[in-house]
C-alpha cells in the first residue's frame, strides 16, 4: 500500500520530530537545522485544514467515553465515515449511533471488526491492558490504526506493536494529541530556538478534585466500568493522566528516561479500588535532566499544566495555552570604555525568593484548536496520503515504557534503571 | 417462505380466537407442520390429514383467499376496531383511559375462551389483534390508541415479528416499529408503557425455530430503550418464565398464548406500572404526576418516594454563567458522580459551542468557514441546524450571526460603546443569518461570499447545553433532578418527591419583589431575557445586552421575556425571539407553535405592558391586584 517513496519521506519527518532528532531541542544547537525545519514543514502539512473529502471507512473497537469523543473528532474530517463497531457492553452501540446519527454495524468481538475488507483504518480505545490484543489484532489484519494512549501495558507489548506495525508498513498513530496543538508546537519551537536556555526541568501536574469514579447502574459492570480503578486492566495515575505528560518531556528532552522512582497511596477514596488515587514520578534522563510528575484527585487547584525550566526562563503549557517567563537578567560582560557615571536613588528589590507573581508573556497564536480535532485530522491525512504521523509507534513506545517503569519502580519501592526499549 | 408466513399468521389467529381449530388438510398447513415430509409417496393433494369432502375443501380454500384478501385490502386491520373506536366516547374528565395494544396476546385477555378478565371496572380498552406484527400496530396506532385519548398506552409486541407473519425482520426493523409507536405515544402527550416479551421456546405453527434467545434480546433492548427514554417498562417475562426458559406450568396453553393463570400473573404487574404512571393506585400518597421512569437495571428502587433518597445540590462556572443541579440521589457519592457528569457535560458542549475559546469547534467553524466549506460533527451541525431555523422563522429577529455586531458593541468581554451609524453600516456583509450556508448531506457550514462572519452561541447554547445534561442525567436514571444555567434557562426533570412540579416564580419586572407566575415546571424548560444583567449605560440611556439585528441597535422599551418550552433550547431560543420581534409578530408566531407559552413584559411606551402567549394563567391579571397563578407545567 505505502510505495517507497512516501514511506521514506514519512520515516524521515518522523525520525526528526519523535526520536533521536530532538537532541537539537536541548538548546545545544543555536541554530536550527534545515532537515528540522523541513520536519516541522511536514507535520504542520499533517495537521493542517483540509478540504479533502475522498471517503475514509474507519472501524472503532470500544466505542466508550473516549472512543465516542474521537468519534466525534473523526466526524469533523470530510469524507469520514464509521461504519462498524466492537464492544462487549452493549448500550454503546445506540450511544455511538447517537453520536454518528446513523447506524453503525456492530460486533460484539473486535476479531469480526477486523475481519471487515471495507476499512480503511480501525481506532481502538479501549481499556489499556487490551491495546496490545486489539492493536496487534487490527494491524494483523493489515490495518491502519489509531490507537488510544497509553501504547501498551507492558513495554514488551509495545515493542511488538512496533515490530508489527514498521513489518507490515501500516501506519499507526498513538492518541499522544498534544504533539499536535499549535501552542505547544509553536512554545517549543521557541523553546528549541534557545528562548530559555538549556532546559533542565520538565515539572508536570495533573491534580483534580472528584473520586474518578463512573456511575454504574449495575453492581456486575463495576470493572467493566470503572476499569481505570483496578490492576487488571490499568496502570492508575501514571498512565492515564500521566502518560501525555511524560511524552511530552521525552519530546522537550529529545531522549527517552533512563531511570524511574515512584510512589504513590490511597488517601482519600478507600472504596474497594486497586489503584492509587495519588502518585508522584521522578524520571531521569540523560545528562542529570529530570521530569517530575504528581497527580492528586482531591484537590484541583494545580488543574492540568506543565512547568519547562531552563536558564533563562520557564515555559508553562496547559490545555488551552502557553506563556513564557523569563529569569532576572544575569552578569553579562559589557565594553570597558569611557565612564559615563550613575544616578543615586533610593530603590532595592524586595522580592527576594518570593516567587513571580506576575503575568508572563502568552504564546500567540491565531489557529488554536482542540488538539484531539487536530490530531484526527492528521492521522485521516496520513491514511490519505499513506504518511508517517507525528505521534507515531516510536512516540507510543517512549511514553508506554515510561509510564511501565514508573509503575513498576512504584511497586518495588526503589529506584530502577530503564534499559533502552527494542525498536528505538 | 410466503407460504409460511400466512400459515403462521392463521395460527396465531385461530389459536387466540378459539374459533377455528388447528388448521388440517391442505398444502399449507402440512407443509408448516412437517407432516408432509413424511408422506413423500402420496401426491401433494393427499396428505396425512382425513380426506374430506371436496366441497369443504373448497369452502376451506376461498375462506383462506378471502381472508388473504381482505389482508390486501386492509393490511393493518383498521376494519376490526374502527367502529368500536368510533363509538367510544372522549374519556370523562379525571378519567385515565389506557389502551391495550398488541397482538394475540393482548387480543386474547378476557376474550375467546381462555376464561381470563380484562381489568374489570377499569377504564382499560384491549386493542389487541391476534397475529398482528409491529409494521401493522405502527400503521393503525393513530386510529386505535391516539384517536381514543388515552392517559397511558401498554404496548404488548413482537413475537409475531420473531415469528415472521408478515415477513422475515431483523431485530431492528423492530425496535424502529416500536420506536416510532414511542414517538407517537409521546408527541400526543401519551404515556407509553413498553413490555417485555413473554417466553416461548418455539412456535407450534413454525417448530424449527428457536426464539428464545430472540424474545430475550428483544426485551432486553426493550427496558434499556424504556429507561433511556423516560418510558415505563413491564417485565411480565421474569414473572412468567420458569426455571427451563418457557411458562410456568400451568401459565399457557401451548407455551405461547397464557392461559387464565397467566393472565392473572401478568394482570398486578402491569396494574402496578400503570398506577404509578398515572398515580391511579389505591395505596396513596402518590402525586399524580410522579414516578414515570421505571427502576432502573440492578437498581432495587422502584420509586422516587422510596426511603432514603436525598436532594442534592451543586453549582459550576461554565458558559460566563452559573450552573446549578439539583437532584434526588439514594447517597452522596451517587450524586456527586451524576453531578460530576453533568458538569463535564456542560464543559463538553462549553468546548464545543464558546466562542471565547479559540480550541471550540465553533471558533474553528467561524475561522474557516470563510475560505470554503468545514465539516464537523454531527451534534455541532444539529445545533447550528436548530440556531439557523429559528434565525429563520423570527425573520431575523433572532440571528446565529451576531458575533461581529456584538463585538462593534463592545459587549465581548462586558464592555460597552455606542458605534456610528456608519460602523454600523459597515457590519451588513458581516451580520446575517442568510449569509451562513448549511449542508446537511457533508454536514459543513459555509459563509456566502466569504465573509468574515463569525457565529455566536448566545441565545441558545445555554439552552443546548442544558438539554444535553437533561438528557444525560435521564440516561443515568435520575428521575426527580433541576438544571439551572444561571437561572436564565431552567429545566425540570420530573418532579420533587410527592410534588406536582419544580417551582418557578417568574418575577413581574415592572415591581420588585412581585410573583408574576408561579410555574410548576415538569419535564419542560424556562427560560428568560431580560436587560437587568447585562447593560451598559452611556450619558444616562440604558443599552440592553439583547440586540434586534435587524436594526442592529439594542432592542428598547423591553423589560423580560419568558418561555417555556419543552426543549430547553427553543425555550432559550424564543425567550430572545419573542424579546425582540414586536407584539404583534410575537403573536403570530406564537400561534404557530401551541406548545411553547410566553409571557412579555414591556415600558408602557413599549406596546402592551403585559402580553401572554399560549400562557396557561391570567399572568398579566397580577398587574390588576390578583395575585398570580399555579399552573403546571408537563
Amino acid at each position: 500500500m505505502i510505495d517507497r517513496r512516501m514511506f521514506l519521506q514519512g520515516a524521515s519527518a518522523a525520525a526528526a520530530l519523535s526520536g533521536e532528532a530532538l537532541g537539537a531541542m536541548t538548546g545545544l544547537g543555536s541554530g536550527v537545522a534545515p532537515a528540522a525545519d523541513e520536519a516541522e514543514a511536514a507535520a504542520a502539512k499533517q495537521i493542517a485544514m483540509s478540504r479533502q473529502s475522498t471517503p475514509v471507512r474507519l472501524g472503532i473497537i470500544g466505542p466508550g467515553s473516549r472512543g465516542k469523543e474521537l468519534v466525534r473528532n473523526f466526524l469533523r474530517v470530510p469524507g469520514v465515515k464509521i461504519v462498524a463497531a466492537a464492544d462487549v457492553y452493549k448500550p454503546r452501540f445506540a450511544e455511538l449511533n447517537q453520536v454518528c446519527g446513523y447506524g453503525v454495524d456492530a460486533v460484539a468481538d473486535y476479531r469480526a471488526l477486523c475481519d471487515r475488507k471495507d476499512l480503511d483504518a480501525i481506532v481502538v480505545a479501549t481499556p489499556l491492558g487490551l491495546h496490545a490484543e486489539h492493536v496487534l489484532a487490527a494491524l494483523r489484519s493489515g490495518h491502519n490504526v489509531y490507537g488510544e494512549k497509553t501504547m501498551a501495558y507492558t513495554v514488551k507489548d509495545a515493542e511488538e506493536i512496533v515490530r508489527v506495525a514498521e513489518d507490515g508498513k501500516r501506519i499507526f498513530q498513538v492518541g499522544h494529541q498534544y504533539r499536535y496543538s499549535p501552542w505547544i508546537r509553536a512554545a517549543l519551537a521557541r523553546v528549541k530556538a534557545g528562548e530559555i536556555g538549556t532546559v533542565t526541568h520538565v515539572e508536570a501536574y495533573w491534580h483534580r478534585n472528584n473520586d474518578w469514579r463512573r456511575p454504574v447502574q449495575d453492581a456486575s459492570l463495576e470493572r467493566l466500568i470503572n476499569w481505570r480503578l483496578y490492576h487488571e486492566w490499568s496502570l492508575g495515575l501514571i498512565a492515564e493522566l500521566g502518560s501525555h505528560h511524560m511524552d511530552l518531556a521525552n519530546w522537550v528532552f529529545g531522549a527517552r528516561p533512563v531511570s524511574a522512582l515512584a510512589s504513590g497511596s490511597i488517601c482519600r477514596y478507600h472504596d474497594g479500588r486497586e489503584t492509587d488515587d495519588n502518585v508522584q514520578v521522578v524520571l531521569g534522563y540523560p545528562e542529570g535532566r529530570r521530569f517530575t510528575f504528581s497527580s492528586v484527585t482531591d484537590n484541583a487547584k494545580a488543574g492540568d499544566q506543565l512547568w519547562l525550566y531552563g536558564e533563562k526562563g520557564s515555559l508553562n503549557l496547559t490545555l488551552q495555552d502557553a506563556t513564557f517567563f523569563y529569569e532576572p537578567h544575569r552578569m553579562v560582560r559589557v565594553k570597558a570604555g569611557v565612564q559615563k557615571g550613575v544616578t543615586t536613588s533610593a530603590s532595592y528589590n524586595p522580592a527576594g525568593e518570593m516567587p513571580y507573581r506576575g503575568p508572563g508573556k502568552p504564546v500567540e497564536i491565531s489557529t488554536g484548536e482542540d488538539p484531539t480535532t487536530a490530531a484526527t485530522r492528521a492521522f485521516i491525512y496520513c491514511v490519505r496520503n499513506e504518511v508517517r504521523p507525528i505521534s507515531d509507534v516510536h512516540v507510543g513506545l517512549g511514553s508506554a515504557s515510561a509510564v511501565v517503569n514508573a509503575n513498576k519502580a512504584r511497586y518495588e519501592k526503589k529506584e530502577i534503571e530503564i534499559a533502552a526499549p527494542a525498536g528505538m | 417462505m410466503k407460504l409460511l408466513l400466512v400459515v403462521g399468521l392463521a395460527t396465531m389467529m385461530s389459536a387466540v380466537g378459539g374459533a377455528q381449530t388447528t388448521p388440517t388438510g391442505g398444502a399449507q398447513s402440512s407443509a408448516v407442520g412437517g407432516a408432509q415430509t413424511s408422506t413423500a409417496s402420496g401426491s401433494q393433494t393427499s396428505s396425512t390429514a382425513p380426506v374430506a369432502d371436496p366441497a369443504a375443501d373448497l369452502a376451506k380454500a376461498q375462506g383462506q383467499i378471502q381472508r388473504m384478501k381482505s389482508q390486501l385490502a386492509d393490511w393493518p386491520n383498521l376494519h376490526r376496531y374502527r367502529d368500536e373506536d368510533a363509538a367510544l366516547a372522549p374519556p370523562a374528565p379525571g378519567e385515565k383511559r389506557v389502551v391495550f395494544m398488541g397482538d394475540s396476546l393482548t387480543d386474547g385477555w378476557g376474550r375467546g375462551n381462555n376464561g381470563s378478565v380484562f381489568f374489570p371496572g377499569k377504564p382499560y380498552v384491549n386493542r389487541g389483534i391476534s397475529g398482528q406484527t409491529t409494521p401493522q400496530m405502527v400503521l393503525r396506532f393513530q386510529q386505535d390508541v391516539v384517536a381514543l385519548h388515552p392517559a397511558a398506552v401498554v404496548l404488548l409486541a413482537g413475537t409475531n415479528d420473531v415469528a415472521g407473519n408478515t415477513g422475515p425482520m431483523t431485530p431492528a426493523m423492530i425496535e424502529d416499529n416500536i420506536k416510532s409507536m414511542a414517538e407517537l405515544a409521546q408527541a400526543n402527550g401519551i404515556k407509553m408503557i413498553l413490555c417485555s416479551e413473554l417466553p416461548a421456546l418455539m412456535y407450534p405453527w413454525s417448530p424449527a425455530m428457536k426464539p428464545a434467545p430472540i424474545l430475550l434480546e428483544l426485551s432486553a433492548w426493550e427496558k434499556e430503550y424504556a429507561a433511556a427514554h423516560g418510558l415505563a417498562y413491564v417485565d411480565y417475562y421474569s414473572a412468567l418464565v420458569g426455571p427451563d426458559g418457557a411458562f410456568k406450568p400451568g401459565l399457557s396453553k401451548e407455551g405461547v398464548h397464557p392461559t387464565a393463570a397467566g393472565y392473572a400473573v401478568m394482570g398486578p404487574v402491569v396494574e402496578k406500572v400503570i398506577d404509578q404512571v398515572l398515580g391511579t393506585g389505591t395505596d396513596g400518597g402518590t402525586a399524580p404526576h410522579d414516578m414515570h421512569v421505571p427502576a432502573l437495571p440492578g437498581t432495587p428502587r422502584t420509586s422516587v418516594e422510596a426511603p432514603g433518597l436525598g436532594r442534592f445540590h451543586r453549582t459550576h462556572t461554565a458558559m460566563g454563567t452559573e450552573f446549578a443541579v439539583d437532584l434526588y440521589a439514594s447517597d452522596a457519592a451517587t450524586a456527586d458522580r451524576l453531578m460530576e457528569l453533568a458538569f463535564d457535560e456542560v464543559d463538553r458542549v462549553d468546548d464545543l459551542l464558546s466562542n471565547y475559546k479559540a480550541t471550540s469547534e465553533l471558533s474553528r467553524i467561524n475561522r474557516e468557514a470563510r475560505t470554503g466549506a468545514v465539516t464537523t460533527d454531527p451534534e455541532t451541525f444539529r445545533f447550528l441546524e436548530r440556531a439557523a431555523y429559528w434565525s429563520e422563522r423570527s425573520g431575523g429577529a433572532f440571528d446565529m450571526s451576531v458575533g461581529p455586531l456584538l463585538r462593534t458593541w463592545g459587549f465581548f468581554f462586558h464592555g460597552g460603546r455606542v458605534p456610528s451609524d456608519a460602523e454600523l453600516s459597515g457590519l451588513r456583509t458581516t451580520v446575517g443569518w442568510g449569509g451562513v450556508r448549511l449542508d446537511a448531506p457533508t454536514r459543513s457550514v459555509s459563509f456566502a461570499g466569504g465573509r468574515a462572519m463569525e457565529l455566536d452561541p448566545g441565545s441558545i447554547g445555554k439552552g443546548f447545553a442544558v438539554d444535553s445534561v437533561a438528557r444525560l442525567l435521564r440516561e443515568q436514571g435520575v428521575r426527580a433532578g433541576f438544571i439551572s444555567a444561571g437561572g436564565s434557562t431552567l429545566y425540570a426533570i420530573g418532579t420533587p418527591p410527592g410534588e406536582t412540579g419544580w417551582r418557578v416564580d417568574v418575577p413581574d419586572p415592572a415591581r420588585r419583589g412581585a410573583v408574576a407566575s408561579r410555574v410548576m415546571l415538569k419535564d419542560s424548560s424556562l427560560s428568560t431575557g431580560a436587560c437587568t444583567e447585562k447593560f451598559f449605560i452611556k450619558d444616562g440611556h440604558v443599552y440592553c445586552h439583547i440586540f434586534d439585528p435587524r436594526t442592529m441597535r439594542p432592542v428598547e422599551g423591553v423589560l423580560q421575556s419568558t418561555v417555556i418550552d419543552p426543549s430547553a433550547t427553543d425555550s432559550d431560543a424564543l425567550s430572545t425571539v419573542v424579546f425582540v420581534l414586536g407584539a404583534k409578530a410575537s403573536e403570530s408566531l406564537m400561534k404557530s407553535v401551541p406548545e411553547a407559552e410566553a409571557v412579555v413584559f414591556r415600558k408602557a411606551e413599549a406596546g402592551p405592558v403585559c402580553l401572554a402567549m399560549n400562557w396557561r394563567d391570567d399572568v398579566c391579571a397580577v398587574g390588576r391586584g390578583r395575585s398570580g397563578g399555579e399552573a403546571i407545567r408537563d
